[in-house]
C-alpha cells in the first residue's frame, strides 16, 4: 500500500522499517512481500522527479572536484531512475586483503555472495551470471587476449530494457497487503535507546509540516545511499555525540568511486578487434542478454605488480586531444609508420577510457555540514580524496597495459602528458558510484557494519548499499548491492526478527 | 636487456626538461641504410654489420636517438655497444650472422623488453628500450669493420 508521510502517524509498530527506496530498499521489500512480516518503506520522494525534494540532497563538495549534482535522484526509484544498467558481478580478488593496498579486505568472501547473484540478474533483468569471455564468443568475437601474461577480456552484461525499480516493481508493493511505502517521507534521525545499542524509532519530516512521525519496527536498514547512510547515522547524536555506530569514527569515512581518466592516446594496428570492443552493446539470443566487452589486467598481473584493479573501454571519438599533442605530430607520424619492422603499422586512433578502482582512504570521507537543508536537518559534506596510491597505479597501469598492447601488435600507446609528468592533481571523471563510508568489517575498531550488515554494537540496525562495500572493484555496485539486500533480507528473516 | 632502465618516473623528468623533438622508426619497410632489412650481410659479418644493415638513416632517427640519449646518459656509441652486447648474449654468433638472424634477435629482445617492462617514454609514447637503443645506435660514429 502507498501512503503519505503524514499518514505515517497513524501507523502502528512493524517489523521492518526501511530507509530508501531505491535498488536496495525496494528489493528489500520486495523480499517480504507475502510473508507474515510488516514492512515499511520510508522514501523521501513521490513516484516522480520533484525539485524541491531533490533539492535536500544538496551536498557541498571541499575536496576534490565532484559532479554530485547529476549522480543521485531523489524519488520513488532512487537512481535507479537513471542508471545505465552495466552490470558485473564483484571478483574474488575484490573481497580478499592485498598487501598493497592499506585498507583492503572484506570480512567475507566472494562464496558468501554468490547464491544470490542468481536472482541478483534477474532482478536487475540481465541474463545468467555468466561472465567468460569465450561464451560470448559468437557475440563479441574470439577473446582476443587468450593466452596473454598480462591482460584480459572483462565482460559486463546490460539491464535491457533498462529496470527502472519503482516502474518495474512499485505496484507489485502497492498491493502488498504487508507492505507499506511511505512516500514524501524524510528519515531525519534514529531514535535509540540511552546506550545507543537499539534503535527504537526514526523521526521521519515532511514538506509544510512542522509535525513529524516515529515509526518503530524491530529491525531497521538504512538504505539511501553512501552519503545519505553515513549522514543519517552521524546526524543521529543525541545519545552518542559522535553519532550511531560511530564509536571508532569510521562512518562517513572511505568514500571511494570508480574514478575515469583519459590516460593515453591509442593508435590501433589492423590487428585490433574490428569488433566487440566499440563499447556497443550486442546482444546475444541465447541466453537473452546484452553483453559489452573491457580488457583490463588480469588478477595475476594486478598481483605481479601490485596494482589497484582497473580496466580499459573503447568508445566514441578521442575529442580530447588540445594544443599539448600538436607538437608531437611528427612523433606520431613515426609512430604510426611503426617503430620496428615486424610490427604491424598503426592505421587508426582509438578512444580509450581507463576506469579505476579507487583505493581506500579514510580521509576521503563524508562529514556533517553546518548548512541545513529545507526540513532543518545538518546537510551532508563531501570530501572526496585521492592518494599517491591512485595516482602511481593510473600512471603504471596505463604502461603495463600500453606495453602489452605493443607486445602483441594490436597498438601503440602515449601517455598524456598530465600521467607522466606528475604535476596536476588528479582530477578524474566518475561514474557516479558512491562506494564506503559503512564499511564492512570484522570488527568495530576497522569498520561500521558486521558480516550481515548490522552496524556493529547495535542490535537491530542494518546498512544496505554499497556504503557498505570496503573496497570497490571495478564491478558497477548495483547489481551487487541487489545480490547482497536480497543476503540481507534472508539474514533479517531468520536470524533477526 | 642488460642496460639497467631508469626508473619510469625518473626518466620522465628528464624527458619534461627537453623539447618536444620527433622520434623516427626503426624500420617499416623502407628507409633502412642499405634496403630490405632481410638482405644476408655478406658471411662472416658480425653482429656489428648486420645491425648496421638493419638501423635507418641518422637523418630519420636523430630527435628521438638524442632525446633517448639525454635522457640515458649515454653515448651513440655506448648505445651501440650495449646493444650488440645484448645481442651477443642472446647467443648469436659474433662471426657469422646473417641480417635475419638478427632481426630475430631484435624481435625477441624487443618482446622481451615488454613482457619484462624496459620500456622508456619518448614524448609519452611507450618505446621498448631495445627499439630506443636500436634508433640510438643509428647516430654511431663506430662504423663497424663492415
Amino acid at each position: 500500500m502507498l501512503i503519505g508521510a503524514q499518514d505515517l502517524v497513524e501507523v502502528g509498530p512493524v517489523d521492518v522499517c526501511i530507509v530508501g527506496g531505491g535498488a536496495a530498499g525496494i528489493t528489500l521489500a520486495r523480499s517480504f512481500v507475502g510473508t507474515r512480516w510488516r514492512v515499511l518503506l520510508l522514501e523521501s520522494g513521490g513516484p516522480s522527479f520533484d525539485a524541491r525534494t531533490h533539492a535536500l540532497y544538496d551536498t557541498p563538495v571541499i575536496g576534490t572536484d565532484y559532479p554530485i549534482e547529476a549522480s543521485r535522484l531523489r524519488y520513488f526509484g532512487g537512481t535507479t531512475n537513471h542508471w545505465a544498467g552495466q552490470s558485473r558481478p564483484l571478483d574474488p580478488i575484490d573481497f580478499e586483503e592485498r598487501t598493497w593496498i592499506p585498507h583492503s579486505g572484506w570480512p567475507i568472501g566472494h562464496g558468501d555472495l554468490e547464491p544470490w547473484l542468481d536472482d541478483a540478474h534477474t532482478v536487475c533483468g540481465l541474463g545468467p551470471p555468466e561472465y567468460d569471455p569465450h561464451r560470448w564468443s559468437t557475440t563479441l568475437g574470439p577473446d582476443f587476449l587468450t593466452g596473454s601474461p598480462t591482460l584480459e577480456s572483462r565482460i559486463f552484461q546490460l539491464s535491457t530494457p533498462i529496470v527502472r525499480f519503482a516502474a518495474a516493481y512499485g505496484d507489485e508493493l502497492a498491493g502488498a497487503d504487508n507492505v507499506l511505502v511511505a512516500l514524501g517521507a524524510n528519515a531525519s534521525e534514529l531514535l535509540s535507546d540511552q546506550r545507543g545499542q537499539q534503535i527504537t524509532g526514526v523521526r521521519v519530516r515532511w514538506f509544510d509540516s512542522d509535525h513529524t512521525a516515529e515509526p518503530r519496527a524491530l529491525a531497521y536498514v538504512l538504505a539511501c545511499g553512501a552519503i545519505e547512510n553515513a549522514r543519517l547515522l552521524l546526524a543521529s547524536n543525541a545519545v552518542r555525540p559522535a553519532g550511531i555506530g560511530n564509536d571508532f569514527d569510521n562512518v562517513g569515512r572511505y568514500f571511494m568511486e570508480h574514478p575515469a581518466y583519459r590516460a593515453q592516446r591509442m593508435l590501433a594496428t589492423p590487428l585490433f578487434p574490428s569488433r566487440g570492443l566499440d563499447w556497443t552493446p550486442s546482444a546475444e539470443p541465447d541466453p537473452p542478454a546484452v553483453v559489452i566487452r573491457a580488457i583490463g589486467p588480469s588478477d595475476a598481473a594486478v598481483r605481479r605488480h601490485e596494482l589497484l584493479r582497473s580496466m580499459l573501454i573503447f568508445y566514441g571519438r578521442d575529442d580530447a586531444l588540445g594544443d599539448e599533442d600538436a607538437d608531437v605530430a611528427e612523433t606520431e607520424a613515426s609512430v604510426r609508420a611503426g617503430l620496428w619492422r615486424d610490427d604491424p603499422s598503426p592505421t587508426r586512433e582509438v578512444a580509450a577510457t581507463s576506469i579505476f578502482e579507487q583505493a581506500p582512504n579514510p580521509d576521503s570521507r563524508i562529514r556533517l555540514s553546518e548548512q541545513r537543508d529545507a526540513l532543518g536537518n545538518r546537510k551532508a559534506e563531501l570530501d572526496w580524496q585521492l592518494g599517491e596510491i591512485d595516482r602511481d597505479s593510473v600512471y603504471r597501469s596505463t604502461i603495463l597495459i600500453g606495453e602489452e598492447l605493443a607486445r602483441l601488435g594490436l597498438a601503440r600507446t602515449q601517455l598524456r602528458p598530465w600521467v607522466s609528468l606528475f604535476e596536476r592533481p588528479l582530477l578524474p571523471g566518475v561514474g557516479n558510484h558512491h562506494i564506503g563510508t559503512t564499511r564492512m568489517s570484522a570488527t568495530s575498531a576497522t569498520g561500521v557494519v558486521n558480516r550481515n550488515c548490522r552496524v556493529h554494537d547495535v542490535d537491530n540496525l542494518y546498512v544496505a548499499g554499497s556504503s557498505i562495500f570496503p573496497t570497490g572493484g571495478i564491478a558497477n555496485p548495483t547489481m551487487n548491492l541487489v545480490a547482497f539486500a536480497l543476503r540481507l533480507a534472508d539474514h533479517i528473516k531468520q536470524d533477526a526478527l | 636487456m642488460h642496460t639497467p632502465p631508469l626508473t619510469r618516473r625518473a626518466f620522465v623528468r628528464l624527458s619534461s626538461s627537453a623539447a618536444l623533438i620527433a622520434v623516427a622508426g626503426c624500420g617499416g619497410g623502407s628507409g633502412g641504410r642499405d634496403g630490405p632489412a632481410a638482405q644476408p650481410a655478406p658471411a662472416g659479418a658480425s653482429v656489428a654489420c648486420a645491425l648496421r644493415a638493419l638501423e635507418r638513416e641518422p637523418g630519420e632517427v636523430r630527435a628521438v636517438a638524442e632525446r633517448f640519449l639525454a635522457q640515458s646518459g649515454s653515448s651513440a656509441d655506448g648505445a651501440r655497444k650495449e646493444l650488440i652486447d645484448a645481442l651477443d648474449r642472446s647467443a648469436l654468433d659474433r662471426h657469422a650472422t646473417s641480417t635475419e638472424e638478427v632481426a630475430a634477435a631484435l624481435h625477441d629482445a624487443i618482446d622481451a623488453d615488454w613482457r619484462s617492462g624496459a620500456s622508456v617514454l619518448v614524448d609519452g609514447w611507450i618505446v621498448s628500450l631495445t627499439e630506443a637503443q636500436l634508433t640510438a645506435s643509428a647516430l654511431a660514429t663506430d662504423p663497424a669493420s663492415c
